[in-house]
């Protein structure tokens, strides 16, 4: 474990403050007719192609989800990690909580699909989903929603359900404000929290679009998911209650703990991460 | 002739050169000042200069920066997002942009704008176009602030093209572009812009409507005030130093120089030398104090010097005026006392006693008993004479055994009582030590002057003479005072017969008789005027000048003489003896000349000056005794028609320098210089050139004594013009023209 875990720092140090040299951001004209983007590097044609999907409000860019790409296309896979559009044209900046959110948990889904459907018309005959955080949630939904057929395997990193938790600032009173509004047909924006926003503006069916996918519910998305499932947490993760980790250890995934580690996986405990991951995609068939 | 410029003063020299330094100093310090000026107006220029760059590179700076702003807010994806969904622009643009840290201070506004330029919303208040044009940048001005509209374009997403709307700013641009640059030149509390209430400028052509002042250069002003300080500093100094040089130059030079020209004036005017004052005090210039310590040796050694000559002329006096036999005074003493008795007695009522003295049968005495009584008896009458007259009363001893004295304030009975006294104490003298057995008497002839007419004066010689002389003869009394009736008849007749001649003369205008000597022209060889030559007749005798002048001089007789020989030849000219056509010329004593008396008897010769050639003859040392008065009066002389002849030229200072003083028209060449061109050679070169140089300058010569042709023929070769002599003619009565050649 320790001879692995000094491969990795060496190989996640070469490329440091390096931008990946093969990397193509690819512009994905969306159904609706506005552009999302993702980069794609590709890697060796016999292994699967693996799509990383960052967390809430964040970008491809973010530190946990860069250098988890970096290592994965360093091991030799292709690598496609998309930017969520969150309702802007080709995003390039992760979003504040204070901004206006219109966007939904279901765009984002479909945004999904459509770079898995890419993936799998670049001629990848497997593709593996790795998510963080909330993009791990988007990813189940996916998974147990609607499944491209060639997603071999999914590794969910952190993956946390909406709704009320610890360090997270919806509440029901959130949830029945953003109600009584939309049962208003009332368009008009709110202010609700959701996961660490304490301020988040938004339109009352952007805000449920999230915050309904709670506990309970993900349990059951997770239930639903039929390809090889890990789920990857951090031992030091405060947002995995007692009941969460319980409803996962009762799902069909896989539950691997990396101790010590946060929810981000930061310092050392990322390295722990990824010699947790490439395990798993070097196993994968 | 005085000097064109007046000598200054040590203080003046140093006053002159303090204004001057202080001047050159002020020039300097102008000049100093005034490169200090130029400076500061090179240095405002360079100022100046670089703030405009400062200004321009501060536009450029904010220009940049307010794009750079624009841009970042161009490339937020929330500003993209409100673009494709500005359902909620109004909110977002509140809570969002206005408060996003991508604006800087001083934005007033903001706004998004579609890509037709129309404004997201139309919402109140934005203070922002509602439709713009496209990307620009101006200023405005609004009111009193100047505004910067800045709009940039946005692109659908970074490195795309396509403008998908535009971002739109507003800032108070004067604040924040003071807040924004630093100027180290410029002012920026100074900005004054000449644009209107609503005036729109593209922001690159502010400079053409700003003005500013320039921030205090502290460094120069720094370097101005110390270069006027030191101006100042050094000004204060060098009029200090010049004051201490005044001061000094006055205590160390002026006040020593002035004291010790105070001591030379004061020795100047002092009768007698004196020491230097302060000769002991101390002297600060080592110079000046051996300036002063010669300056007083020298002054003592002057001072011994003259104590030295005061004691040989003191002894020269003595000798000079005192008869060495007896110790009176002598016949020089009696000279000058009796000139000075004329000055002192002139218009005033002094009663003045003449007494003469003669010892009785003096010559008998001295022929029987030797010089040496003789002397011893001169000496004994003048130690009694002297014993017997008042203190302080001068005897003099005018020759062998006359005595004189002059009693000032004495009349008759004191004059009497003197005269007695002085004969008593010879006559109680026992001579019989000298063997001499008969009685030693004196003659006393005394004469009375009781006012200040000058002619009494004059006469008081002459008449004590008469009466000393009636003393002596025999059975008179031998204290004579003289009388009025002394001179009549027989009583005249005095022992010396020449003087009885001249006192006849002088009395009774009786015996002179004039002769006349031709004097003829050169050029023509006629008689030009003949000179007027005093003879008398005395007791069928025919007395010539030798023997009667000296009778004239000696008992000072001159000008009496002289006024009697006038009235002779103003007689002749009245009386037609002398030819008309020709001239006189009359000979003048020094006195004479000098006399008001005279010269108020020439007036009288004017009624002839058209008919004859009147001439002055004077000798050039009776000119010379008293050269002034005798000018004056020659020229009052020529005034009134005389021609002046400088007579016996040669015979005594014969200096051409005299001659040039001398209000003379003729020189008249003495016997004795004609003699010696008489005998030829070098001599009578000589006497030629001096001819010729008194005749060019403008002289007549006159040569008398010529007793040949050949001395004749010399003088007319010689340039004379006119000559006289027994060649020519000798004195006769009445005159006869002769002519030469």
């Amino acid at each position: 474990m320790k001879r692995g875990r000094t491969w990795w720092m060496l190989l996640l140090l070469l490329p440091l403050g390096m931008s990946p040299l093969h990397a193509e951001v690819i512009p994905q004209k969306l159904g609706t007719g506005v552009t999302a983007t993702a980069e794609y590097r590709p890697g060796d044609p016999g292994r699967p192609a693996v799509l990383i999907l960052h967390g809430f409000l964040q970008t491809r860019d973010f530190s946990t989800v860069r250098r988890l790409a970096d290592a994965v296309h360093d091991r030799g896979f292709s690598v496609l990690t998309p930017t969520l559009r969150l309702g802007i044209d080709a995003r390039a900046q992760s979003l504040p909580c204070e901004a206006i959110h219109t966007h939904t948990m279901d765009q984002s889904v479909d945004e999904l699909a459509q770079w898995v459907t890419w993936l799998a018309d670049q001629g990848h005959a497997r593709i593996v989903l790795i998510g963080h955080s909330s993009g791990s949630t988007t990813e189940a939904i996916y998974l147990a929603t609607r499944a491209h057929p060639k997603v071999t395997q999914a590794i969910l990193l952190s993956l946390v359900p909406f709704g009320p938790g610890p360090l997270l600032f919806e509440t029901e009173a959130h949830a029945a404000a953003a109600r009584q509004a939309l049962a208003r047909g009332a368009d008009t924006l709110g202010t609700y929290a959701l996961a660490y926003c304490r301020r988040y503006p938004a339109p009352p069916a952007s805000f449920l679009s999230y915050y309904d996918w709670s506990r309970t519910r993900m349990a059951e998305v997770l239930a639903e998911i039929e390809v090889p499932l890990h789920v990857v947490i951090g031992g030091g993760d405060q947002r995995m209650t007692a009941p969460w980790m319980a409803a996962l250890r009762d799902s069909p995934a896989e539950v691997m703990v990396v101790e010590g580690a946060n929810h981000f996986f930061h310092d050392m405990h990322e390295f722990d991460m990824l010699e947790t991951v490439e395990p798993l995609l070097t196993g994968t068939p | 002739m005085k000097p064109l410029l007046r000598p200054i003063s040590l203080s003046a020299y140093a006053g002159i050169y303090i204004v001057l330094t202080l001047g050159l100093f002020a020039l300097l310090g102008w000049l100093t000042l005034g490169q200090l000026d130029r400076a500061d107006r090179d240095i405002r220029q360079l100022q100046l200069e670089a703030a405009e760059a400062e200004f321009d590179a501060a536009m450029a700076g904010i220009a940049n920066q307010a794009r750079t702003e624009a841009r970042g807010l161009a490339q937020w994806d929330e500003v993209r997002q409100q673009l494709a969904e500005p359902t909620y622009y109004p909110y977002w643009r509140g809570y969002r942009m206005l408060r996003s840290d991508l604006l800087s201070g001083h934005t007033l506004a903001a706004h998004l704008y579609n890509a037709q330029g129309r404004g997201l919303a139309m919402l109140e208040n934005v203070q922002m176009p509602r439709k713009i044009e496209g990307a620009d940048q101006r200023l405005v001005m609004e009111g009193s602030t100047l505004n910067l509209y800045l709009f940039e374009p946005i692109y659908g997403f970074a490195g795309g093209e396509e403008v998908i709307g535009y971002v739109g700013l507003k800032k108070d641009f004067i604040p924040w572009f003071v807040q924004s640059s630093r100027f180290h030149y410029l002012d920026e509390e100074s900005f004054v812009f000449d644009l209107g209430d609503g005036d729109t400028i593209p922001v690159e052509a502010l400079g053409e409507h700003v003005a500013f002042g320039l921030r205090a250069n502290p460094q120069a002003e720094v370097v101005r005030e110390v270069m006027e300080k030191a101006v100042v500093r050094l000004a204060f100094t060098i009029s200090l130093l010049a004051i201490l040089f005044y001061v000094m130059q006055a205590l160390l030079l002026a006040v020593p120089l002035r004291g010790l020209t105070r001591d030379i004036d004061r020795m100047k005017d002092a009768a007698r030398p004196l020491r230097i004052r302060g000769n002991d005090r101390f002297m600060p210039i080592a110079e000046l104090d051996k300036v002063r310590r010669s300056l007083s040796e020298y002054q003592e050694k002057l001072s011994e010097v003259h104590t030295d000559l005061d004691e040989k002329n003191k002894t020269l006096w003595q000798m000079a005026h005192h008869d060495p036999l007896t110790g009176a005074y002598n016949r020089r003493a009696f000279d000058v006392d009796w000139a000075k008795l004329n000055d002192v007695i002139s218009g005033r009522r002094i009663d003045v006693a003449f007494l003469l003295f003669d010892c009785n049968h003096f010559k008998a005495i001295n022929d029987t008993y030797g010089h040496q009584v003789g002397d011893e008896v001169i000496r004994i009458l003048a130690r009694r004479i002297n014993e017997g007259l008042r203190h302080g009363d001068r005897l003099y001893r005018l020759g062998g055994d006359e005595f004189a004295t002059l009693l000032l304030n004495c009349g008759e009975p004191d004059a009497h009582m003197v005269a007695e006294r002085c004969a008593e104490l010879v006559s109680i003298h026992d001579f019989s030590e000298l063997g001499i057995k008969e009685p030693v008497r004196l003659s006393v002839g005394v004469s009375l002057s009781g006012g200040g007419d000058a002619g009494a004066l004059d006469a008081l010689h002459w008449q004590a003479d008469i009466a000393m002389y009636r003393a002596k003869r025999p059975g008179s009394p031998s204290i004579q005072f003289y009388r009025e009736d002394m001179g009549d008849g027989a009583d005249a007749l005095v022992s010396n017969q020449v003087a009885s001649a001249v006192y006849d003369v002088l009395r009774h205008n009786q015996g002179i008789e004039m002769h006349y000597q031709p004097v003829v022209r050169t050029a023509t060889g006629e008689t030009e005027y003949f000179e007027a030559l005093a003879r008398i007749v005395h007791a069928d005798e025919l007395l010539m000048p030798g023997s009667f002048l000296p009778v004239v001089e000696a008992r000072r007789l001159e000008v009496e003489f002289d006024a009697v020989v006038l009235e002779a030849v103003l007689a002749d000219l009245d009386a037609g003896v002398i030819p008309e056509g020709t001239g006189v010329a009359i000979n003048l004593s020094g006195h004479s000349v000098v006399s008001p008396r005279v010269l108020d008897r020439l007036e009288a010769f004017c009624r002839h000056r058209d008919a004859y050639k009147l001439v002055l003859e004077v000798t050039e040392t009776a000119l010379i005794r008293q050269l002034e008065s005798a000018t004056r009066n020659l020229h009052l002389a020529r005034d009134q028609g005389f021609v002046v002849a400088l007579d016996d030229f040669g015979s005594g200072y014969s200096s051409l320098r005299y001659l040039g003083d001398m209000p003379v028209d003729v020189v008249k060449f003495d016997v004795t210089m004609i003699e010696q061109m008489a005998r030829g050679g070098e001599r009578r070169r000589m006497m030629e050139r001096i001819a010729r140089l008194i005749t060019e300058a403008g002289y007549q010569l006159v040569a008398e004594g010529i007793e040949s042709e050949a001395v004749y023929a010399s003088i007319r070769a010689a340039g004379f013009h006119a000559a006289q002599g027994y060649l020519i003619g000798p004195p006769t009565r009445p005159p006869e023209r002769r002519r030469v050649g």
